[in-house]
């Protein structure tokens, strides 16, 4: 097992396949860059773990919600990347409702208006 | 749906996807060592820190992997080995186990695949279901299946309509000089012979009807074996030319290997069919036919039999009382095997299902045993699902490995059948392991034990999954949990192997009487050479008598030779021919109605050598030669039968074979001979005095001091000494002839011995599983009644009691049941009775004391059960 750094926050459970799909809703991307981006865009608040990462990349895979390929990187190296499928996209669409009732309910439950 | 699809397709790329994956981990370590690089770290650090951080990638790997792998695969994996590790740790009922599935396994299959070939299968021939043999048949001599007549057969090819093609065929042979000069036997066929069996040649060509032209150079077709054996399998055997009797022929094809419709045959040349076989002449030919599309051989029956009648009433002299059956060429072939295969496939049933029973037993104890293991489990969180599928999962972890050592069993015990050579069921060079036979064996043991490890395990409700929790070690009370359905799987296990047991029985009483039977001659220590004279050398019969009088002479003269005789149909081989035979001074019999004997001829020490008596008169001398008086011998039964007591010596017969209106006198009466076998009455039968009219063929019968083997070389050695060229027939023992006439009973009897046996083995471990588990599951209560002051004897019969009710009731039904269907061995038994009572009391008796042996031991252990450790346990 990795060594957890304590500072990071903690991923809600299944928010994982949430950001994924948000990350190569814009352009497909390798699992490094997905990565990458993911933290960049969260400042570093959200990482994501390599032995996480990669069994989600397959569970979306599994699901037909994303399709892979191997291409080259600007940099000339071979990589695989993933990009969203329609079905993918729908997904996407649903989940994103869901997690915005989610915090919708947390929200209201943790700063009663 | 589609994400099976996926999986499926996952698992086809499976070693793509690793590599894939590898380099994907591996891409994603270097860029992050790459920008670590970037900020400033050096590069060995900066790939630490990379590797670091990816983790175990091999644990990523694994994750990775599971996403794919079905969830049920994963369990599977997981209940196999926990099936396996659960089986080591009970090797008594693994061992049980496996070895009813092996035994009930690979037994039946064996059996079963040789049923398989010979009954089930079709013949090697196209579209063999419309291939017919003819057949006459006289009506007041009840023989059917006679040889035909070329003439009749003429009659029948013009007249039938339910035919496509009949082509005659009939025995001939050539001899083959050289190095070892031998006589192949063959077969002399009508062109049309192998296109009616729709076979074609492995090389060359068959017969067409040019090749009968007057002039035309003799054809000759090679069996496969002939051709490998003696001309090296060269394919340019085409075309070459070979002595076949007096005139050369021209080998023209090869058939392929396994064609060899009788059997026997090396070699086929062509019988033209000329107007000289319309000469109503004998009968000496057989005759196979296919069949127009549609028609039955019943209906092909119907007709020949009318042709017939219309023929009996044209040539009433030669065909007066004779008709013509059609048999469908499978019934032919298989018909005489049959009831004992059917017999023995009945057998082999009732041990398969024995080994069912039993692996349902072991499987039913085993479940009912560890019922707190379940229990344990149940409390642990296990579902219900889970448990079950672990019981099925171990039944088939059993399975497989009993069938793997099945099919192993299968394989050598079907090599074993094939050397034994039983020489009643044909075709047996064809068999080979049959998989679907296998497969159902297989099935049917798996879906034993599955079914009886599930349905208990289905019977125990969450509830009852808990309760023996509550109740100590579940050694609880006297519930009869299961012991009404273990106890009836024993029964019936008995009630099986004692109908195996009388029929195996049955069999071997039956060899037994059959071999006290005294033949009519002492077979111990005979030495049988078979011997042809070529008629080109050996023309007149004053060659022959010489040659064979000098052979005899110096085969008399070896060291440990006492007798030496000769005879031209050895008894136990071969049939004798028979012909119509009429008493000098007494009235013609009605036509059709002719008295019949058989026809032998020796020399003057040939019943001296086979120590057959004279009875009456005297035997034949040296003066009963070619000019004196013509004189004959006959049996026993000659006399009884044809003479009908009256004074047979000094009586004159003539016989229909010799040269006609020839008056024979009776000189003697000699034993009688049983020689078509031990339990075939003897004949009436007359012998010639050899001298007055030597046959080609004869046989010498050598009684010798020692081993009859051993004189084998130096036999030869004397007939090579006399002609260098003469093929030897045969060299065998008497007593082997005789040891192989009885074959068709031996084999059957030592297959049923062997079923019985391995029945009786099941049944006893299944009676003993059920004991023993029934004095396990009562230890607390034998341990209470032995406190209370029970005797060792009083708990015996406890014990006992129990197995013997089973047994009882499963001798009874046995017993029942075997009544009802050992007439079904019919033919198979000599001198006593199917209901054969001592039979029935032995078999019964070893069942007894079988099962008394199966009882013991637990019995033992009911007697060792401590009180003092039960009463502690209660308190």
């Amino acid at each position: 097992m990795a060594v957890r750094d304590p500072f990071r926050v903690e991923l809600l459970p299944g928010t994982l396949d949430l950001l994924i799909l948000k990350t190569l809703s814009a352009q497909p991307m390798h699992g490094y860059g997905i990565a990458q981006h993911i933290g960049r865009l969260s400042a570093e608040a959200l990482r994501v773990e390599e032995g996480s990462l990669y069994p989600a990349l397959q569970r979306l895979k599994l699901r037909g919600w994303v399709k892979a390929e191997w291409k080259l990187t600007p940099t000339k190296r071979r990589a695989r990347y993933y990009a969203l499928t329609p079905q993918g996209r729908k997904q996407l669409a649903h989940e994103v409702s869901a997690f915005d009732q989610l915090v919708a309910a947390v929200r209201s439950v943790v700063r009663p208006a | 749906m589609r994400t099976l699809l996926r999986r499926l397709l996952h698992m086809i790329g499976l070693r793509r996807f690793e590599a894939d994956l590898r380099e994907e981990l591996h891409f994603h370590e270097e860029m992050a060592a790459e920008a670590a690089r970037h900020a400033g770290a050096d590069p060995e650090e900066a790939r630490f820190t990379a590797r670091r951080r990816m983790g175990n990638q091999a644990q990523i790997g694994e994750e990775v992997r599971a996403v794919w792998s079905p969830p049920a695969l994963v369990d599977l994996a997981q209940d196999v080995k926990y099936a396996l590790r659960g089986l080591r740790r009970r090797p008594g009922y693994t061992a049980a186990a496996i070895l009813t599935l092996m035994l009930g396994i690979g037994a039946t299959t064996a059996l079963f695949s040789v049923l398989n070939a010979v009954l089930l299968k079709s013949l090697p021939y196209a579209d063999s279901g419309r291939l017919a043999q003819v057949w006459e048949h006289n009506l007041p001599r009840d023989r059917p299946e006679n040889l035909v007549s070329p003439a009749n057969f003429l009659d029948w090819r013009s007249r039938a309509r339910s035919f496509e093609s009949l082509a005659l065929y009939t025995w001939a042979s050539a001899p083959l000089t050289g190095d070892a000069p031998e006589i192949l036997p063959g077969r002399a066929v009508s062109t049309n012979f192998f296109a009616t069996l729709g076979v074609h040649p492995a090389l060359g060509r068959l017969f067409v009807p040019e090749d009968t032209l007057v002039g035309a150079p003799v054809a000759m077709v090679l069996s496969h074996q002939l051709w490998i054996r003696r001309f090296g399998a060269d394919p340019s055997v085409i075309g070459r030319t070979v002595v076949l009797r007096d005139a050369t022929a021209r080998v023209v094809g090869v058939m392929p290997p396994g064609f060899r419709p009788m059997g026997s045959e090396e070699y086929w040349e062509p019988w033209a069919m000329t107007s000289n076989l319309a000469a109503r002449r004998g009968r000496y030919a057989m005759v196979i036919g296919r069949l127009r599309e549609g028609i039955t051989a019943e209906a092909a029956d119907r007709e020949l039999h009318s042709i017939a009648a219309s023929l009996e009433g044209e040539y009433p002299v030669f065909n007066k009382g004779w008709t013509a059956d059609v048999v469908g060429l499978q019934d032919q072939v298989t018909g005489k095997a049959r009831p004992v295969l059917l017999l023995l496939a009945g057998a082999i049933a009732s041990v398969l299902l024995i080994a069912c029973a039993n692996v349902a037993n072991l499987k039913l104890g085993q479940v009912l045993a560890r019922r707190t293991e379940l229990a344990v489990r149940a409390a642990l969180g296990a579902s219900r699902g889970r448990i079950l599928r672990q019981m099925v999962v171990e039944g088939l972890v059993l399975a497989a490995v009993g069938g793997g050592l099945g099919m192993l069993a299968a394989t050598l015990g079907v090599r074993l059948l094939v050397r034994a050579q039983l020489r009643q069921i044909p075709r047996l060079q064809e068999v080979g392991v049959d998989f679907r036979v296998l497969g159902f064996a297989l099935l049917i043991t798996a879906l034993a034990g599955v079914a009886f490890g599930l349905a208990p395990a289905l019977a125990l409700r969450e509830r009852s999954l808990r309760q023996p929790l509550s109740r100590r070690g579940g050694e609880g009370g006297s519930a009869p949990h299961g012991r009404t359905l273990r106890g009836a799987l024993v029964s019936i296990q008995v009630a099986l192997s004692l109908m195996l047991l009388t029929g195996a029985g049955l069999t071997v009483r039956s060899l037994a009487n059959l071999l006290s039977v005294q033949p009519g001659f002492d077979p111990k220590g005979v030495l049988t050479v078979q011997l042809r004279l070529p008629g080109d050398v050996y023309g007149p019969p004053q060659k022959k008598a010489a040659f064979y009088e000098e052979l005899a002479r110096r085969i008399g003269a070896l060291r440990g030779v006492s007798e030496v005789g000769l005879v031209n149909f050895l008894p136990l081989r071969g049939v004798a021919p028979g012909t119509s035979v009429h008493i000098i001074g007494q009235p013609e019999p009605p036509a059709g109605q002719a008295l019949v004997t058989e026809v032998n001829t020796i020399d003057a020490a040939y019943f001296e050598a086979m120590r057959t008596p004279l009875v009456q008169g005297r035997g034949f001398t040296s003066a009963d030669r070619l000019g004196a008086p013509r004189v004959v011998l006959i049996n026993k039964t000659f006399a009884q039968q044809v003479l009908k007591g009256a004074p047979p010596v000094g009586q004159h017969i003539r016989v229909d074979m010799a040269e006609p209106d020839s008056v024979l006198e009776i000189i003697g009466i000699v034993g009688d001979m049983r020689r078509d076998g031990l339990d075939v009455d003897p004949r009436p039968t007359v012998f010639y005095p050899f001298l007055q009219g030597p046959p080609a063929d004869m046989t010498v019968v050598i009684r010798t001091s020692g081993l009859p083997t051993a004189m084998a070389t130096e036999v030869r050695r004397e007939i090579a000494a006399m002609d260098r060229s003469l093929p030897v027939l045969s060299v065998e023992t008497l007593e082997s002839r005789l040891a192989e006439s009885t074959a068709d009973r031996r084999y059957p009897m030592l297959l049923l011995s062997l079923l019985a046996g391995l029945a009786l083995i099941l049944s006893a471990v299944g009676l003993y599983g059920v004991l023993a588990y029934i004095v396990g599951q009562r230890s607390r209560e034998i341990g209470l009644r032995r406190a209370l002051g029970a005797t060792s004897a009083a708990i015996a019969r406890l014990v006992a009691k129990e197995g013997f009710r089973f047994v009882g009731l499963g001798i009874a039904v046995g017993l029942a049941a075997s009544l009802a269907t050992t007439r079904y061995l019919g033919k198979l038994l000599y001198g006593l009775s199917p209901g054969d009572p001592v039979t029935l009391v032995l078999v019964a008796g070893v069942l007894v004391g079988v099962a008394g042996l199966a009882t013991w031991l637990p019995t033992r252990r009911a007697l060792r059960v401590d009180p003092a450790v039960t009463l502690r346990e209660e308190g």
